[in-house]
């Protein structure tokens, strides 16, 4: 059982209850509940950490440009993989070359905070 | 199809009879005699339009079953419209069970979807009103499921039957009662009654509130104070209408709910016992946390406010913590010692005991504080009778 959030239609939290899972929040119209969390304050969760938009964007952004195609880098890593399986070394470093640059690109859009990971 | 109406002014309908009708019937009494005796000739020769307020649409096999149309039920053209209600419930090919569900006390049950057969059109068989639905299976053995999602029923129930083709099947599912007739729920949840239930008794406790935290300010170390509990709620006697029940309940601080019958607050019940405070000059002790009572359907022990929270000033005196309101708020924190125990509440709706602070007299002044006691979530109960 976790605690989740009503929010009203005014982004303010209206109650914080108590449910069994993210599958009962669905038909209570919940949401998961975060630390400081106050009925009557406005609805302003935790943004999610760096690594977790990281990873979001290395499925999202289709940032390598790869004969003609633009591809995520979890799609080139995937190419990467074809390649190397056939021994195509020509291939797979051009394509670590390109994964390398877009995830800098990526870490630079969402650095990690100070002491963070 | 709409239906004639006529204004009623005599002159709807023609009669005609023989040509040589006053040959046969010369005087009034040859044509009552006739009459009576059932021999008198005659058309019924058309309607007069004249006559009517509506003339509605007429009743022959070009409006009741056309050829065409039994060339499409694969019928001949000499069918019947009865044949063609038959042709269409029971299909070549299928088997049609007409399926009655019924409470534990023998009720027809409403909105019971039933697994093994789908409606003529394919769709889920729901039952209607009377408890029933038509169902078709395109096997003769099939495992019918009435899908429960009532309270005070004990899961699905099954029977498996052996269907004849080209007649209409019988099934009846009825199901089981669960043995208890009462509960409380510690999450949220939507449930609805069958209509065995009579009446139903329903209590609520809001979420409890964190104590807060203490601090050391100036010259002064202050306890936090002790987080109220729940409010309370309780209503008797609700007519079960079937209708859904969405209970809800309350986080720490939170609402709880039971549809829309009650509602109880959170942390707005039992006060939580004042902050301890502690200096050179002044010591005021914690206060203790409110009793909580009054949870009846079912009868359960809740709440109890959190105690204030102790404090300690060097050279001073030590203000002890406050003590938990009965039967569950968590005691103030101490200064010292055996810290952090006793601190959370403990049954639902209670709520956590004061954060301590202090300072030491040693040589560097050593202050500081300890934890507040966290609150508890809420309680709903519901308490339910059957029909007798």
């Amino acid at each position: 059982m976790k605690e989740y959030l009503i929010i009203d239609p005014d982004n303010i939290i209206e109650n914080i209850i108590v449910l069994e899972d993210d599958a009962a929040a669905e038909k209570f119209g919940a949401v998961p509940s975060y630390d400081g969390a106050s009925i009557g304050d406005v609805y302003a969760p935790p943004p999610p950490p760096a690594s977790q938009l990281r990873e979001e964007a290395y499925n999202t952004q289709a940032i390598i440009e790869w004969h003609g195609e633009m591809l995520t880098v979890t799609q080139a890593a995937q190419q990467w993989s074809y390649y190397a399986a056939e021994g195509r070394t020509d291939k797979t470093d051009a394509l670590t070359a390109l994964i390398a640059q877009a995830k800098q690109t990526i870490r630079e859009q969402y650095p990690d905070e100070e002491g963070g990971a | 199809m709409k239906d004639s109406v006529i204004l009623g002014s005599g002159n709807s309908r023609y009669l005609k009879s023989v040509e040589n009708f006053k040959t046969l019937y010369p005087t009034y009494d040859d044509f009552a005699a006739a009459l009576v005796a059932g021999t008198l000739p005659i058309d019924l020769n058309g309607i007069n339009a004249a006559g009517f307020q509506q003339i509605g649409d007429a009743l022959g096999k070009a409006t009741l079953l056309t050829d065409a149309t039994c060339a499409l039920l694969e019928l001949p053209d000499t069918a019947t419209p009865d044949d063609a209600f038959n042709k269409i419930v029971l299909p070549d090919g299928k088997y049609a069970v007409k399926v009655k569900v019924l409470s534990p006390g023998g009720l027809p049950m409403n909105g019971v979807t039933i697994n093994g057969v789908t409606t003529f059109a394919g769709k889920t068989a729901v039952t209607n009103s009377s408890g029933m639905v038509l169902g078709y299976s395109n096997t003769q053995s099939v495992t019918l499921t009435a899908v429960n999602d009532r309270y005070d029923i004990s899961g699905n129930k099954s029977v498996s039957v052996t269907l004849e083709a080209g007649k209409l099947n019988q099934a009846t599912i009825q199901f089981s009662r669960v043995s208890i007739t009462q509960q409380t729920f510690s999450a949220s949840q939507t449930i609805r009654f069958s209509p065995d239930v009579d009446t139903f008794d329903c209590s609520a406790i809001g979420g409890g509130a964190n104590g807060s935290s203490g601090s050391v300010s100036g010259s002064t170390a202050y306890g936090g104070s002790g987080g109220r509990a729940g409010a309370v709620a309780n209503k008797a006697n609700i007519v079960n209408d079937e209708s859904s029940i969405d209970i809800v309940v309350g986080g720490v601080g939170g609402t709880s709910k039971v549809g829309s019958y009650i509602t109880a607050s959170g942390a707005a019940g039992a006060s939580g016992g004042s902050r301890g405070v502690a200096s050179e000059r002044i010591e005021t002790q914690a206060g203790n946390g409110g009793n909580t009572s009054g949870f009846l359907y079912p009868p359960t022990s809740v709440g109890g406010a959190g105690g204030g929270g102790g404090a300690f000033w060097r050279g001073a005196g030590i203000v002890e913590p406050g003590n938990g309101g009965s039967p569950g708020g968590g005691k103030g924190n101490q200064y010292s010692g055996n810290v952090d125990v006793g601190i959370d509440g403990t049954l639902p709706g209670s709520g956590g005991g004061g954060g301590s602070a202090y300072r030491y007299a040693d040589d560097d002044d050593t202050e500081g504080t300890h934890r507040a006691g966290y609150g508890k979530a809420g309680l709903c109960g519901i308490m339910w009778r059957y029909k007798s």
